[in-house]
């Protein structure tokens, strides 16, 4: 078993096989070696952590992508944002849990986690128009007026033809 | 909005550059019409999409119209069109402040216009644009699949180099010269021709670089095939020889014509679509020792011309390591009859390595006959190792009792994995039956089989009814 301590101090155990699916856990458990020094996750709140451990849970035995899969330009061109039954129904949080959920798989290194995340908010980008996607993410429009302009230029060119 | 769309502050801030970049990978546009919205959400969204090379490395130009859904509502959007130079100007530009984002990533190059419809004016504007990206920069291309309507054989000189090349599409119009320079490609193995009319075997001969082994010939929409004499030359020429994939659409021609004996040694893959002398022709002429995938499609029956003998002649010639079988309009009766039950019977006896077959079919076909061949029966075992069974507008309705799909899945499916194999026979894997007419006794049947749960067990069993 492997201990981990989130940011507001709590302690999880966990399996070592659940532990490693992510890198910088298995890395971190290689380095130090046979040992029960509980392992610190300070950019990882509690919260946080039960989400991804039930996902590591739920996906423990399965194999691990390799280092460099999916950042060759083939993997990109052929990407599509497909999610699982159990992913899709995992990743129906709210919009800050969704987004610390994608930091925390980005800190811990667990690949296939991130990708779920970053596909339900590009699948939550998809057709909506730019003022749209402001609003949902409250972004605020703070383009320079050069940056206008050329985006006009674009807009001119693919409207009013 | 669902629950994980609600509102709160803006923490997209916080994420790091890659992550937005790796979101943006899944959502980006190819479309110069349309380019990705997240460019223009906020200037740290904006920087980092075009800092980030693999959002530009694929870019369609459409310039037709095309359907973009609007709030569920299917609405069209027309197409941009070049009114004056500096319309041209800011189309080059943006053409290539796109190629410029990709940085030293290769690009997928898609041009749709119909040249036909526009101005010779307009025709020009484009011509010119186009000839400029794509000879600027020709360094940059992995994939050019160019407009079917322009003749893009003619900018071939202007090219010495596309070291990136992989598959190149264009339209050889007319073309009757041996002048071309074909461009040094190195990497090029995919190459598709539309031929509006017969080429001569020169030009092919140029157009056809060695590095080719996925070839394919189509004939412009409409237009009826090419020549006789045109196959007669083609299938002469040395580049075939180291072919893995050929595919021939459209062509045909309706004289009885005997084509010169040619073995192409490593094809592994031939779709042929056509008339059926064209096809009786090919099948006649060529003898295929590797062939692993056969497609075959009637474009118009010739009365009294059936493609069946030829086939099993080709399988006699070849004795191929046929695995995947699939037939469009092949098999219909009467005056459609392109290949006869009796001779698809004969064909399959001495083809036992097939285990995926493909019928589409246009509900001219003797079903119950055809499922009854393809029953399996341990007297006179056929298709062993069928493993995957699709069909399209087969139909058993005439019957209502009639239970010829349910008696082929029962010959080649058994409940549980942990009995004995009932017969010498492969379990099937897939069932797909897609706009057909199944008899109310098949409709139960498989809606029993989907009911007890065996989809996505050891039988994968797809259906729907024709729409009316």
């Amino acid at each position: 078993m492997v201990t981990l301590v989130t940011s507001d101090n709590e302690k999880f155990t966990a399996d070592k096989e659940v532990a490693e699916r992510s890198v910088l856990i298995k890395n971190m458990l290689e380095d130090v070696g046979e040992s029960d020094q509980p392992i610190p996750l300070p950019n990882v709140s509690s919260s946080v952590l039960k989400k991804v451990l039930e996902y590591c849970e739920h996906h423990r035995g399965e194999p691990l992508p390799a280092a460099d899969a999916d950042t060759t330009q083939d993997d990109t061109r052929k990407r599509t944002t497909d999610i699982s039954e159990w992913d899709q129904k995992f990743i129906t949080v709210d919009q800050e849990m969704l987004f610390e959920i994608i930091l925390a798989a980005n800190y811990l290194d667990i690949k296939s986690l991130l990708d779920v995340g970053c596909k339900t908010v590009a699948n939550m980008i998809k057709g909506k128009t730019p003022e749209e996607i402001r609003k949902l993410f409250n972004i605020v429009n703070d383009f320079t007026p050069e940056e206008e302009a050329q985006i006009k230029k674009e807009n001119e060119w693919a409207e009013d033809r | 909005m669902n629950k994980s769309e609600a509102n709160s502050s803006d923490i997209s801030g916080s994420f790091p550059p890659e992550i937005l970049a790796h979101i943006f990978s899944y959502c980006y546009s190819k479309s110069i019409i349309s380019p990705s919205n997240f460019t223009r959400v906020c200037s740290r969204w904006r920087s980092i999409a075009h800092s980030s090379p693999e959002l530009w490395t694929n870019l369609v130009v459409e310039l037709r119209p095309v359907f973009k859904s609007d709030a569920g509502d299917r609405v069209v959007e027309c197409p941009p069109t070049l009114k004056s130079e500096a319309d041209a100007s800011l189309l080059e530009t943006l053409i290539k402040d796109w190629i410029l984002r990709s940085s030293d990533l290769s690009i997928d190059l898609t041009v749709n216009h119909p040249f036909h419809f526009r101005h010779p004016i307009q025709r020009e504007l484009y011509t010119k644009i186009y000839k400029n990206i794509i000879v600027n920069f020709s360094y940059k291309w992995r994939n050019l699949l160019l407009p079917k309507t322009w003749e893009g054989h003619d900018f071939l000189n202007d090219l010495t180099d596309l070291p990136m090349l992989e598959e190149l599409g264009f339209d050889v119009g007319d073309c009757s010269s041996s002048q071309i320079l074909f461009p040094n490609a190195p990497r090029l193995y995919k190459l598709a021709l539309t031929l509006p009319k017969s080429p001569s075997s020169a030009c092919l001969d140029k157009l056809i670089p060695e590095t080719i082994v996925d070839l394919s010939l189509s004939s412009a929409p409409k237009v009826m095939g090419t020549y006789h004499k045109f196959m007669l030359e083609f299938l002469q020429l040395g580049q075939l020889q180291h072919l893995t994939d050929l595919k021939l659409d459209r062509l045909g021609w309706d004289e009885a014509r005997v084509l010169r004996l040619i073995s192409l040694p490593t094809l592994l893959k031939l779709s042929i679509r056509g008339l059926i002398s064209g096809l009786e022709n090919l099948l006649n002429a060529l003898t295929l020792p590797s062939l692993q995938s056969l497609s075959l499609g009637a474009l118009r029956v010739i009365e009294g011309r059936t493609v069946g003998p030829a086939l099993i002649g080709l399988q006699k010639r070849s004795h191929f390591p046929l695995s995947v079988l699939r037939l469009t309009f092949m098999l219909e009766e009467g005056e459609m009859n392109a290949i006869g039950l009796d001779d698809f019977l004969r064909f399959l006896s001495a083809t036992d390595t097939i285990n995926e077959l493909h019928i589409i079919a246009n509900g001219h076909t003797d079903t119950p006959r055809l499922m009854e061949i393809l029953s399996y029966h341990p007297e006179k075992p056929i298709l062993p190792h069928l493993k995957i069974f699709s069909a399209v507008s087969l139909s058993d309705a005439k019957d209502a009792n009639c239970s010829c799909f349910v008696d082929f899945l029962s010959s080649r499916w058994w409940a549980s994995d942990s009995e004995q194999k009932p017969f010498e026979v492969s379990k099937l894997e897939k069932f797909h039956l897609q706009d057909c007419d199944p008899s109310p006794k098949t409709q139960e049947y498989l809606e029993m089989c989907v009911e007890e749960g065996l989809n996505g067990t050891s039988l994968k069993i797809g259906w729907n009814h024709r729409i009316q």
